[in-house]
């Protein structure tokens, strides 16, 4: 109680908020700025003439062959999901084998329970042919 | 197995997992069903094993449920609850009750949903395991004491239902309400953390009992001091003065008070503002909540994503995600926050009245069923949310008593709009029922009607059904308690409301036309759970006193001191 001044909180021109917060404010009105500036100058600025022929697709000079747009294969969705569970996985992994020499048995099972469940997660995925890449 | 001597090198299972046994029965059985079902059915022989696994899922729920009923401290939990895994997980008998219901409704609801999964063309079993995820997320929300652990569960039962809702991916609809549903999720869980975080940030604990101490300290506080080896706990008064414990509170409600002092010559003075940030955090969390309850004006995202969810994953999300939210409610404010009660009572007021309103006057025009029943759950929640914040104990035991009432009611209602499959050559795309399909119903299955009109007239509180009942019980705190504008409102919108429940009364029995729309029947085993659930709605109203007195001591027994499953002298590890 003694450590708690309560000048600190009281007047603005001393107070803890305007000293942790008035970065956040010039940071906030800069970034406000500099987008206002950079779109301005590239609206009001710039000649435009839009074209058809300098708004179509770019493929070597030539008319495009097709449309590059194709339906997303959502395998490459599945395996980043599955990458992050079990790259957090290893993340829970290291600091547990770091101090595995403090933690007792207790600590032990833990981890290895925690293991298994994330092993029946991986063993559904597999016998699902979710990793099969063809 | 389990070691009680103070040697902890042995300590790996201790006695503390009797209060999660339910929550492990259930983790152990998600595991093993998943196994096997996933050996069987990814094989070339191509099973559809839905309606098999969904009656072995509810097996296991009861099951489940005697677990719950075989632990219960009953007689103990008069004057103790028991804190376990470092003080977050609490088991007292709020947490029994409502397991126990979570449990029993849940597996109600997978003997409901299990030849039904095959029409709506959910034949993956993962559909009904993820549902058993939730339910193992319901549950530890029960039983949490701590804000992390809420979270924790919070998370794990949203992120099913999400799923859950978008289960469909051939129906654009479907997909579009789980990604509302998602988001909506995703924001009140955020609010959710950023009040944690204020509360967390200014009184430096997560733990409610912690909360409730701090506003009530008392001189009988167990304080952990290592006096003698053997005997570590001594009261507080013995080690100071008992003028300590007076001083510990007073210095931890200073410092979640933030005084702003302004000078303001215009008036001569100074102005004080005061900040509660503790308030301010609570409100948050309550915000948080009641999106999650669908409560009004947060309402709109359960209109599109009951009508866009298949139907089976509809009736989860009305009928057996609340009461866990309720429990939640629950602990914060009568238990954790009671001392602020003057700052939350006027949110649950307020929004409850507003839910009652929106909830009445809104299902007025709605002619689809589902979105229908879904303003009606946000009036439920509304009647709930006003007998919880008249500052009474009745309101904490009417809430309970409403939201088991409100569960077995929806229960049925939704129960009967599943079961109603059109009997048509090939139904290919996604049909959600209407009014008007309700139509010859009194000619075609005539005690269906009847169940479906008594469940109406309980819904719509009248008398020899125990909704009437319900309604009183929450109407009743208030008015004594003196808030007389609530009652009277909330009852006014109330008969408002009447008129959609009877309209679909009037469409069963009254209703002039000559070609109806055509039902397949419902087997047996579903109408004599059904039957069982109507006879309770009767029943309760003549005898409704084995609710009210669970709920009951339920109320009286949140104030409890509790038993710190390490604060019991015989395994404090001393030579940590």
């Amino acid at each position: 109680m003694a450590n708690f001044d309560y000048n600190m909180m009281f007047f603005f021109e001393d107070s803890l908020i305007k000293k942790e917060y008035s970065v956040l404010l010039t940071f906030l009105v800069i970034a406000v700025l500099l987008t206002i500036v950079i779109i301005g100058a590239s609206y009001f600025l710039v000649r435009q003439n839009p074209d058809p022929e300098k708004l179509s697709a770019y493929e070597c000079g030539f008319e495009p062959y097709e449309d590059t747009r194709h339906t997303f294969d959502v395998r490459f969705c599945v395996i980043a999901i599955l990458f992050i569970i079990f790259d957090i996985e290893i993340m829970f992994l290291i600091p547990w084998c770091v101090s595995l020499a403090k933690l007792d048995l207790l600590g032990f099972w833990s981890m290895i329970d925690f293991l298994f469940e994330l092993g029946i997660g991986f063993f559904y995925v597999w016998y699902v042919r979710a990793l099969d890449w063809d | 197995m389990t070691n009680l001597m103070v040697n902890n090198l042995y300590n790996v299972v201790s006695l503390q997992s009797f209060t999660v046994f339910p929550e492990y029965f259930i983790t152990l059985s998600i595991i093993y069903i998943l196994i096997v079902i996933t050996l069987i059915t990814y094989n070339s022989n191509g099973l559809m094993l839905q309606k098999a696994v969904s009656e072995c899922m509810a097996l296991t729920l009861f099951m489940a449920c005697y677990l719950i009923l075989n632990d219960d401290l009953t007689s103990a939990s008069y004057f103790m609850d028991i804190l376990s895994f470092s003080n977050a997980v609490i088991y007292d008998s709020l947490a029994s009750f409502t397991r126990f219901w979570l449990c029993f409704f849940s597996g109600l609801y997978f003997l409901f949903v299990a030849d039904s999964l095959k029409e709506q063309k959910l034949t993956s079993f993962e559909y009904l395991i993820i549902i058993l995820f939730s339910v193992l997320g319901l549950l530890i929300m029960c039983s949490s004491n701590d804000l992390l652990l809420t979270y924790l569960a919070i998370e794990l039962s949203s992120l099913a239902l999400y799923v859950l809702a978008s289960f469909k991916k051939t129906s654009s609809y479907s997909v579009e309400s789980g990604i509302k549903y998602f988001i909506t999720g995703a924001v009140s869980s955020a609010f959710f953390l950023l009040g944690s975080s204020f509360i967390y940030g200014f009184t430096g604990s997560i733990n409610f009992f912690d909360f409730y101490r701090m506003y009530n300290a008392s001189i009988y506080d167990y304080v952990m001091v290592q006096w003698f080896p053997g005997i570590g706990y001594l009261p507080s008064f013995f080690f100071e003065s008992w003028l300590f414990s007076f001083s510990f509170r007073a210095s931890y409600a200073r410092l979640i008070e933030v005084y702003d002092l302004t000078f303001d010559d215009l008036l001569f003075g100074y102005t004080i503002d005061y900040f509660n940030f503790v308030e301010i955090g609570l409100t948050l969390i309550l915000f948080s909540l009641f999106i999650k309850l669908a409560a009004a004006p947060f309402h709109l995202w359960s209109l599109d994503v009951y009508e866009g969810s298949p139907t089976s994953s509809t009736i989860f999300f009305a009928v057996i995600t609340k009461l866990s939210i309720l429990v939640v409610l629950i602990r914060l404010c009568h238990m954790a926050f009671f001392e602020i009660k003057e700052w939350w009572d006027f949110y649950f007021l307020s929004i409850g009245v507003f839910s009652i309103f929106v909830g009445s006057f809104g299902g007025l025009k709605q002619r689809k069923l589902k979105t229908l029943l879904a303003y009606s759950s946000t009036s439920h929640m509304g009647y709930i949310l006003i007998a919880m914040g008249s500052d009474t104990f009745t309101g904490v035991q009417m809430a309970l008593v409403y939201m088991i009432i409100y569960m077995i009611s929806s229960l049925c209602v939704w129960s009967i709009l599943l079961f109603l499959r059109l009997k048509r050559k090939n139904i290919t795309t996604k049909y959600n029922k209407e009014l008007g399909d309700l139509a010859l119903l009194r000619k075609s299955n005539i005690p269906l009607s009847l169940a479906l009109s008594l469940t109406m007239f309980s819904i719509a509180g009248i008398p020899p059904l125990v909704g009437f009942l319900a309604k009183l019980g929450v109407f009743l705190p208030l008015i004594i308690n003196s808030y007389y504008l609530p009652a009277l409102a909330s009852i006014v919108f109330s008969v408002v409301s009447t008129f959609y429940y009877i309209r679909l009364i009037k469409v069963l029995y009254f209703e002039n036309i000559l070609v109806g729309k055509l039902y397949y029947p419902i087997n047996s085993e579903k109408t004599i759970i059904l039957s069982v659930l109507i006879f309770a709605l009767i029943f309760l109203f003549c005898n409704p006193t084995l609710l009210y007195l669970a709920c009951y001591k339920i109320s009286l027994a949140l104030f409890v001191d509790p038993v710190t499953y390490s604060s019991l002298p015989i395994d404090y590890p001393f030579n940590k």
